[in-house]
């Protein structure tokens, strides 16, 4: 794992946070893998189409789904998109959006490593 | 025996409604669920769970909303309800007492602690299986 990766999500802190519950978290690693592009999705389209409302519910879906992953950066970006929607900034989106698609594909592909690590 | 106690847990996100439910249900209790205010009110009023966990942020009508019009109501007034909040923001918890919630646990949820925070909130002669 790179040092970028390793910002944008702490196993040890995850691991501990559901020590003793390894089949849950992997139940939560599953929706969060199932809904992060359904999520993405709606807020590509309502970035386009200048939804603000729209903008501003899904990043917060998002916002708390990466914060349950202890996904902190990556919820910020998401507050930070959610705060966009809120005070009419679309170029401000756009730019928000494009970062928080690269992480959440980053840290897909990470919790569904950590979910198939036999030691968690 | 006694039935469990019965939780309605009114959430929105999927992922935190299956999270705070598994804890829950492991702990013994039984458990309600509602994605929207509406159907929260709904499943309240005919199935008068011992407690409710109230998501504040709901589409539509709000968690706080919904809580203001449960203790308006004689038949769910008594039921105690613990608003759950990912806005860790002073006042919240000033808002939340103001609607009528009797606590407030804040998101993320901390799977170690959760079911003691929820659970101590329950009636007394109510436990887990």
């Amino acid at each position: 794992m790179n040092s970028a990766a390793t910002t944008l999500f702490d196993a040890a802190e995850l691991k501990t946070r559901f020590a003793g519950k390894a089949e849950l978290l992997r139940r939560i690693i599953k929706i969060f893998d199932e809904q992060t592009p359904q999520l993405l999705g709606r807020l590509r389209h309502a970035v386009r189409r200048g939804d603000a409302a729209a903008v501003e519910w899904t990043a917060h879906t998002l916002k708390g789904s990466l914060g349950q992953l202890g996904a902190h950066t990556t919820a910020e970006l998401a507050a930070q998109l959610e705060q966009a929607a809120r005070t009419s900034a679309p170029g401000r989106s756009e730019v928000l959006l494009k970062d928080l698609e690269a992480q959440a594909a980053q840290l897909q592909r990470m919790l569904k490593d950590l979910a198939n690590s036999p030691d968690l | 025996m006694a039935a469990p106690a019965k939780i309605l847990i009114v959430e929105d996100n999927p992922l935190n409604l299956e999270l705070a439910t598994d804890l829950l249900e492991v702990a013994g209790y039984a458990i309600l669920q509602a994605t929207t205010a509406e159907r929260g009110i709904q499943l309240a009023r005919s199935l008068l769970p011992d407690l409710i966990l109230m998501d504040t942020s709901l589409p539509g009508m709000d968690g706080v909303e919904a809580t203001k019009i449960l203790k308006s109501d004689a038949a769910t007034e008594h039921i105690p309800v613990v608003s759950l909040t990912a806005n860790a923001m002073k006042g919240d918890e000033e808002t939340a007492r103001a609607a009528g919630a009797l606590a407030y646990v804040t998101k993320p949820i901390d799977t170690r602690t959760f079911v003691k925070d929820i659970s101590r909130f329950l009636p007394t002669a109510k436990s887990s299986r």
